[in-house]
């Protein structure tokens, strides 16, 4: 075992930071299903400052979507609870908000999109009223400037035939211009952060493109917080400052994006960047990380990646190497090979 | 510019033959059933058969099949459809005499169950598993699995018989004057029953028609989208969900009106109500074909109206289906 105080005193950064936007700190979240709870967060924490990017990836299921409903506090079933963590916006928990002081934060203060935004528009509503639904809700304008405050917040997503779009069903529109109208939604109330989930996905190539840069330009023109949720690398290297990077419910690295991905530490971080170069690089075998995730209901005690990564060590099967993330440092790794002076750091 | 005029076009046109389709049909059935019309006015050997052989002649039911549908259908389209062979009435005339009952109970019904259908399918679902859905569902399930004459004789035995809440039978008392507070008091009570027995059906029906419809609705994206942007609860329920969930449920009421307008058979005979549901049993027993062909092409055609109601009803509700206009 180390000096406990080392990462303390590691974890104090020379130059003076201003408060977060967003900290996030232990949070663990957990779904009741009829197989038992399942333990969809563990232990999550981040940070993200004003005019900043961040990145949270990992693979399908690993709790990116679900941590970003656990902040908006909009899980998707009533049972569904966050059960621990602090989720601090702007110097306020929003865990202790009552429902409707949450709703205040919900789409004012930080709003959302989505990965598919088809499905995620009403599809018996005009584009135009979902948006002035929104503003309503939150007392941003009325009467006649409702119209005005819906196509300002078109513009701002960068529509050019706004009143088509306004006017337009979900369906009558393309997928580009659906996710441009969901971040008009989000946009609408001006928003200090906006947490994106896999809002590119459904998009083709160009159209991802111009999505991305309409939310760095946000970011740096509005100095807005966003969390972009992504499984891809190559939006993060375009878009985010730094990077989050979970794996079976838990933040296992943290790093900026530079160094995140020169020198990743973390086993499961080389792994995912090791298949992204063999992809790019059009090697004949894909290079890919063996082994499944595990199963969530009974977590494995221990490092959660143990059983698929090729550095386990004895320690590795006795503590969780998670718990000791420093979240003050530039970069850390949730792995004991960067903890018992075995690895770099 | 729109894809309206023309889907409205289509849709009142394919109804055309779908019309005709029904009257050859009908027509076949009926000919092809067992029973003869002749025996049945005259009964069992009251008469000879010289005299039998006049009647059918006279009733032109010594033509060949083929004739007689082609009478048929000619007369059937200049909105003649004959003569009850047991009323000695106008087939049209005794129809509508009796459409005003059977309007009056099935619209009724009609409302109440939409209503409460609509109603106890989103509260049940608001809350699944809850002891608010399970007794909701249980009503429901009971509601439109009990057969509705065997409910319609308990409700008789006890709210008319043993109780004397209400009459036994029929539409309106004797002898009031027809508009009058007494008559339509008079009506509400003869209503009451009927109506409750045939509404516990189809609100159950629609019920839980409406509660999957509702679940659907609120497992869906944009309710998510609707919550993260900070909607009320209320709001996101009544505006986002509610709609989406009636979308579908908007085919199955259509239908509905189409099969109640041609009157409630075992309800009407239970009740003694005098509408188009009694009339068909009677005529049927009869072998009074033109009432029975003519309640027939009722049934059919208002069906058939209902679907084309439905479909255009559908396409006001549902934008994806009016195309990229």
């Amino acid at each position: 075992m180390s000096d406990p105080s080392t990462a303390a005193s590691a974890g104090r950064t020379p130059n003076p930071v201003p408060a977060p936007l967003l900290d996030v700190g232990g949070l663990s979240t957990e779904l009741r299903t009829r197989k038992g709870v399942v333990h969809a967060l563990d232990n999550v924490g981040f940070v993200v400052r004003r005019g900043e990017a961040i990145a949270i990836v990992g693979e399908s299921g690993c709790g990116k979507s679900m941590t970003a409903r656990s902040i908006m506090r909009v899980l998707p079933r009533s049972t569904d609870r966050v059960a621990s963590g602090h989720v601090r916006f702007a110097g306020r928990d929003l865990l202790s908000l009552s429902e409707s002081g949450m709703r205040k934060v919900r789409g004012a203060d930080i709003a959302m999109i989505f990965q598919d935004p088809m499905s995620y528009l009403d599809p018996l509503m005009r584009v135009g009223d979902q948006i002035a639904e929104v503003i309503r809700a939150h007392g941003k304008a009325s009467g006649e400037g409702l119209e005005k405050a819906v196509e300002d917040a078109l513009a701002s997503a960068r529509i050019s035939d706004i009143r088509r779009v306004a006017g337009s069903y979900p369906h009558q529109l393309s997928g580009g211009l659906r996710q441009r109208a969901l971040i008009a939604m989000a946009l609408a109330c001006e928003p200090e952060l906006l947490i994106a989930d896999e809002p590119t996905t459904a998009l083709d190539v160009t159209t991802q493109k111009q999505i991305l840069q309409l939310l760095r330009h946000l970011v740096e023109e509005r100095q807005m917080g966003l969390v972009l949720i992504t499984h891809d690398l190559g939006v993060v290297a375009n878009v985010c400052d730094r990077v989050y990077v979970m794996y079976a419910g838990q933040v296992i690295e943290h790093a900026g994006v530079h160094d995140f991905f020169e020198r990743p530490q973390h086993p499961y971080s080389r792994g995912l960047l090791a298949s992204l170069k063999s992809l790019c690089e059009g090697d004949a075998h894909l290079s890919s990380i063996p082994g499944v995730v595990p199963n969530l209901l009974a977590p494995p005690a221990g490092c959660r990646f143990r059983a698929r990564c090729g550095f386990s060590m004895d320690v590795c099967a006795k503590q969780d190497p998670t718990v000791r993330l420093d979240h003050g440092k530039d970069r850390d790794a949730g792995c004991w090979l960067f903890k018992d002076g075995s690895g770099h750091v | 510019m729109s894809a309206v005029p023309r889907i409205v076009g289509t849709r009142l046109l394919q109804a055309v033959p779908l019309v005709v389709a029904t009257i050859v049909v009908n027509f076949a059935i009926i000919h092809l059933a067992p029973g003869d019309p002749v025996t049945m006015m005259v009964g069992e050997g009251a008469v000879s058969a010289d005299q039998m052989d006049t009647l059918r002649k006279s009733l032109g039911l010594d033509q060949p099949l083929y004739v007689q549908f082609f009478s048929y259908l000619k007369s059937v389209l200049q909105g003649d459809l004959g003569i009850s062979y047991v009323y000695h009435q106008p087939v049209t005339e005794i129809i509508a005499s009796r459409i005003p009952a059977t309007l009056l109970l099935m619209g009724t019904t009609y409302v109440i169950s939409t209503i409460l259908g609509i109603v106890f399918g989103i509260v049940a679902a608001l809350r699944p598993s809850s002891a608010q859905d399970r007794i909701l569902m249980t009503v429901a399930i009971l509601g439109y699995s009990v057969p509705t004459f065997w409910l319609g004789f308990l409700a008789l035995m006890v709210f008319a018989v043993e109780l004397g809440w209400a009459p036994i039978s029929g539409m309106v008392d004797s002898g009031l004057a027809a508009g009058s507070w007494e008559y339509w008091l008079s009506v509400l009570r003869h209503l009451a029953l009927p109506a409750a027995v045939l509404s516990l059906f189809y609100t159950g029906l629609i019920a839980r028609l409406m509660r999957t419809s509702m679940l659907n609705s609120l497992r869906g994206d944009f309710i998510v989208t609707a919550r993260a942007m900070g909607l009320s609860r209320w709001r996101v329920i009544l505006r986002h969900a509610v709609p989406n969930a009636i979308t579908p449920i908007v085919t199955v009421l259509g239908l509905q009106v189409g099969l109640m307008l041609s009157g409630a058979v075992l309800t009407e005979t239970v009740f003694g109500w005098p509408g188009l549901g009694v009339l068909t049993v009677q005529a049927v027993a009869q072998r009074d074909y033109p009432l029975l062909l003519g309640m027939f092409l009722l049934t059919s055609v208002m069906v058939i109206i209902a679907n084309v109601v439905t479909d255009l009803v559908y396409l006001a509700i549902n934008p994806r289906l009016r195309g990229n206009g």
